[in-house]
């Protein structure tokens, strides 16, 4: 919430519509080839997580996580909350301490959008999400794979993104320091 | 007076808008960088179309005050309430030559901020990248918006002799 505050804001349609017009122009370029926007969409994501993760350390005040599970909660109740505006709920079992949904109930990227019908079952809308997720992620070192697995727009209840961590990654040193 | 009205969920934090730009910038380089005129065409387009959508939802609400009876007084507000919600602060300097050209300076333009001054040396055959390709949706972005208050106009970004410095002159059509 506090990060949130001390963050400086714009206008949310600016940014909605910005988007919008980036995933048409995706789209426009790839012959509306959902697969290959959803690429694109993610790996926008990813250059923008890797980057975004900066500001948040810097400024969100978050604790460390201890572990995987940890960092859901805090991409769902500061992350996002301190970009975006909006927070999510954490859905995880404790059989699949590697696995976690974030479940967001109002995304900003889908303020004004409808999907065309040839569209809706295959074009991940908002994928740029799960980019940030994964880029931000491998950044504190997990690495993951991010992916929508439901999305309002697509007529689902909710919109879900799967976080499923694959690697703990390890700072290597290399060279001959003594 | 910054974002007057809008309730708190309605924004979402700068830096979202600042990278995304970027990527898209980049983006369009990596698609389109062959011309650079098809690639600024490709970035101008999809900011005029945003600032005319955006522009239409702003003025929704304010029909009334914005009954203006001069050109100039539309210009104004671009400055001042348009500006300040894209780039978070009116326009530094609004000057006119009363014939049908604008000036709008901004002395610390948000979306260079972060630019680098001179980009490293292209490879050869490559895009040569320089500040500039980041006014060029800026730029699109106001002549929707003056598009969408019935002004037809072509807008030329100039970048300021530093960086962020950047002018917008806006030359109005068949006036």
């Amino acid at each position: 919430e506090r990060a949130f505050e001390r963050i400086e804001k714009i206008n949310a349609e600016l940014f909605t519509m910005t988007y919008g017009a980036t995933v048409t122009q995706f789209l426009r370029d790839n012959n509306d080839d959902c697969d290959a926007v959803n690429k694109l969409l993610d790996n926008m994501g990813y250059n923008i997580g890797i980057r975004l993760i900066d500001e948040f350390l810097a400024k969100s005040g978050a604790t460390p996580c201890r572990n995987f599970q940890d960092t859901a909660e805090v991409i769902a109740k500061v992350g996002l909350k301190m970009f975006l505006g909006v927070t999510a709920n954490v859905a995880s079992s404790i059989d699949e301490p590697n696995v976690y949904s974030l479940l967001i109930e109002e995304n900003p990227l889908n303020l004004f959008v409808e999907l065309p019908e040839e569209l809706r079952g295959k074009l991940w809308f908002s994928n740029v999400l799960a980019g940030v997720v994964r880029g931000a992620l491998e950044m504190v070192m997990y690495r993951v794979e991010s992916k929508f697995v439901k999305d309002v727009l697509r007529g689902d209840d909710v919109t879900e993104i799967r976080v499923t961590l694959q690697e703990l990654l390890r700072e290597k040193f290399e060279g001959d320091d003594e | 007076m910054a974002n007057r009205g809008l309730p708190v969920q309605q924004q979402v934090a700068d830096t979202c808008l600042e990278l995304m730009h970027q990527e898209l910038v980049d983006y369009v380089i990596r698609t389109h960088g062959k011309s650079q005129e098809s690639m600024y065409l490709v970035l101008e387009n999809i900011g005029f179309t945003v600032g005319q959508r955006l522009i239409e939802r702003l003025t929704k609400e304010r029909q009334k005050e914005l009954l203006f009876k001069e050109t100039l007084d539309y210009i104004r507000f671009l400055c001042k309430e348009f500006w300040t919600d894209c780039f978070r602060k009116p326009v530094d300097s609004l000057k006119t030559n009363n014939k049908g050209l604008y000036q709008l300076k901004d002395n610390a333009f948000r979306w260079l901020r972060h630019i680098a001054p001179n980009p490293p040396q292209a490879a050869a055959g490559q895009y040569q990248r320089s500040p500039y390709d980041h006014t060029i949706f800026p730029a699109g972005l106001i002549r929707g918006a003056l598009y969408g208050l019935g002004i037809q106009a072509v807008v030329e970004p100039v970048l300021g002799k530093t960086l962020p410095e950047c002018t917008f002159n806006v030359t109005l059509k068949n006036n």
